[in-house]
């Protein structure tokens, strides 16, 4: 068992520690209570992974903490809206918004990114104005607006298990994910391409040194990490909406995610979203007070007992 | 034939200027020593080969083109394979995936393939779904040294292959290198250990300071216990 893993079991045991005995001694909640928060903890973490694991796909391979990933998640949302406006169809709005986003992450790496280098104060910088850029592109296009992404009556309902109460559109977003972070998991893990962008995460100049284009590596990942941010932003609008100020503020939830669960890593990436999604959910349906206390108490945890993060190299 | 030309080449670190007006020459099908001690700027020069760490003045040839400011992998693409200090294996890469990546899509008559690496050392083989960092040093060159010729190398870059080794690993990695020069490979040999470098090469050059002091036939070397001792400390 890889060192990684047993830390990643103890903070999960001392997590399930901790939630238990507040169940036992302080709260008395039923086992209903329990079932949905872990249900909607799930989906809440699904819906954050799609939003942070290109994010740390991002940074791994390209050492450039990308601060406009916000907009991607809001911008998928946007183009979804338009998509669906336009055409009435909630199906085709997925892959439509992920798709143009995705090319819209292409053309900006390679364009502006690119010419940066690693010099991490320009990317910083770079990266805010295009986040700021996109800010106030979304508000001449879409308007300051509320928007809600209604999802299609077919989703609309709630299976009904004993007492509880499934809603359709949760159940559907899970198997979204899971089906995405399948094919993610196969062409990170399995394919030649992934072992292609493992080993620019390992050592970026050795593999330039054996022949790997590094720079078209780093373009595809982008790509890929604002495709992935869109299609959340899409999902997400049936939940928070889509409205101006979304981009800030799912950003420090996609670094939480990110930082918890490691850089450069979809384990890692995958295990952060779901403590942060499960922390969330548990944290405000015990103390609706300490919302931002939930979010940032497993971060701290984390960075106290290993700074790399569950899965970051070190 | 000559394969690699170097001429007069300085190249820096920032402000710190490391190589001075560097030149050198590697004949094709032959096996090149590159011999200096600590900190002389051998791991520097092959960084200028590869591209790394280009040069800001001077030239490199490679196969009759200037190949001076070419970015990495297109300099691989033309043949250029590194096996460099410290192995730099991919870590978290099991060692088959090492061994693809560097998998060059031209694949020619009487190229390395990953059945022929495989031929060539049998314990990788025996390893290869094992995470690369898992490898004991022996088996972390190997596999390096497998990754370089997966590239199809016209010329071999090897730095300091002998470090940290144990004597009986080392014996194992010069056989292999024998072996390769036996098939008719050219090779750049960077060592600090002459000893062992004589045994192997064609030809030598001695680095000091950031340039070529003198170069000779081994036995030339060998015989010069003046060199050997103001520049090898011998
Ligand atoms: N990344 C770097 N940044 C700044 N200076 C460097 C860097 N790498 C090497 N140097 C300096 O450049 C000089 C030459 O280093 P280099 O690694 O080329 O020597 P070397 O001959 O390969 O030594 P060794 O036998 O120890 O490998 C040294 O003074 C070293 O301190
Ligand atoms: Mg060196």
């Amino acid at each position: 068992m890889s060192q990684q893993f047993r830390t990643f079991l103890k903070v999960t045991l001392v997590l399930v520690l901790l939630a238990a005995l507040l169940q036992i001694f302080v709260f008395q909640k039923s086992l209903d209570f329990w079932v949905i928060q872990v249900f909607y903890g799930i989906s809440y973490g699904a819906l954050l992974f799609l939003l942070a694991s290109g994010l740390s796909l991002i940074f791994g391979v390209m050492r450039i903490v990308n601060l406009a990933h916000g907009s991607f998640f809001l911008l998928g949302g946007y183009v979804a809206l338009t998509v669906i406006w336009t055409t009435g169809s909630w199906l085709l709005a997925i892959p439509v918004a992920a798709l143009t986003v995705g090319v819209l992450g292409l053309i900006m790496e390679r364009i502006f990114l690119r010419q940066v280098g690693f010099d991490p104060l320009r990317q910083v910088l770079l990266t805010v104005g295009f986040a700021l850029l996109f800010q106030q592109a979304t508000l001449d296009i879409w308007g300051g607006d509320n928007f809600f992404i209604n999802i299609p009556d077919y989703l609309n309902w709630s299976p009904r298990v004993g007492d509880l109460f499934f809603p359709m559109n949760r159940i559907f977003m899970i198997g979204l994910v899971v089906v995405v972070g399948t094919l993610l998991w196969l062409l990170i893990e399995k394919s030649r391409l992934g072992a292609v962008i493992r080993a620019t995460v390992d050592d970026a100049e050795m593999a330039r040194g054996i022949g790997i284009d590094t720079s078209r590596i780093s373009m595809a990942v982008f790509g890929l990490g604002a495709f992935l941010a869109a299609m959340g932003g899409v999902i997400g609008g049936g939940f928070i909406g889509v409205f101006p100020g979304l981009d800030f503020e799912v950003l420090p939830l996609a670094f939480a995610v990110v930082i918890i669960g490691g850089m450069g890593s979809l384990r890692g990436a995958l295990a952060g979203s779901m403590i942060v999604g499960l922390m969330d959910n548990i944290g405000k349906g015990l103390y609706p007070e300490l919302s931002y206390f939930t979010l940032y108490a497993p971060m701290v945890l984390i960075l106290a007992i290993k700074p790399t993060g569950l899965f970051g190299r070190e | 034939m000559a394969i690699i030309e170097v001429e007069n080449i300085h190249t820096y670190y920032g402000d710190s200027h490391v190589l001075h007006g560097l030149s050198m020459t590697l004949e094709e099908g032959k096996i090149l020593g590159l011999l200096g001690r600590n900190g002389v700027g051998k791991t520097t020069l092959v960084g200028s080969l590869m591209g790394f760490n280009p040069p800001r003045r001077g030239r490199i040839i490679f196969k009759g083109k200037d190949i001076t400011s070419h970015p990495s992998h297109r300099i691989v693409k033309l043949g250029m394979g590194l096996v460099p200090q410290g192995r730099r294996v991919f870590p978290t890469l099991s060692v088959e995936e090492n061994l693809i990546v560097a998998d060059s899509a031209k694949k020619r008559q009487g190229g390395w393939s990953l059945e022929r690496i495989y031929q060539f050392f049998p314990i990788l083989k025996e390893r290869r779904r094992q995470r690369a960092k898992t490898l004991s040093g022996g088996e972390q060159q190997m596999l390096a040294i497998g990754r370089g010729l997966m590239t199809d190398p016209d010329c071999l870059i090897l730095d300091e292959p002998s470090e940290g080794l144990a004597p009986l690993i080392i014996q194992q990695v010069w056989e292999i290198i024998e072996k390769l020069k036996e098939e008719g490979h050219t090779i750049l040999l960077v060592e600090q250990n002459v000893a062992l470098a004589l045994k192997l090469v064609d030809w030598v050059f001695v680095m000091s300071k950031g340039a070529v002091v003198y170069s000779s036939s081994p036995e030339d070397l060998r015989n010069n216990g003046e060199i050997k001792s103001k520049y090898l400390g011998l």
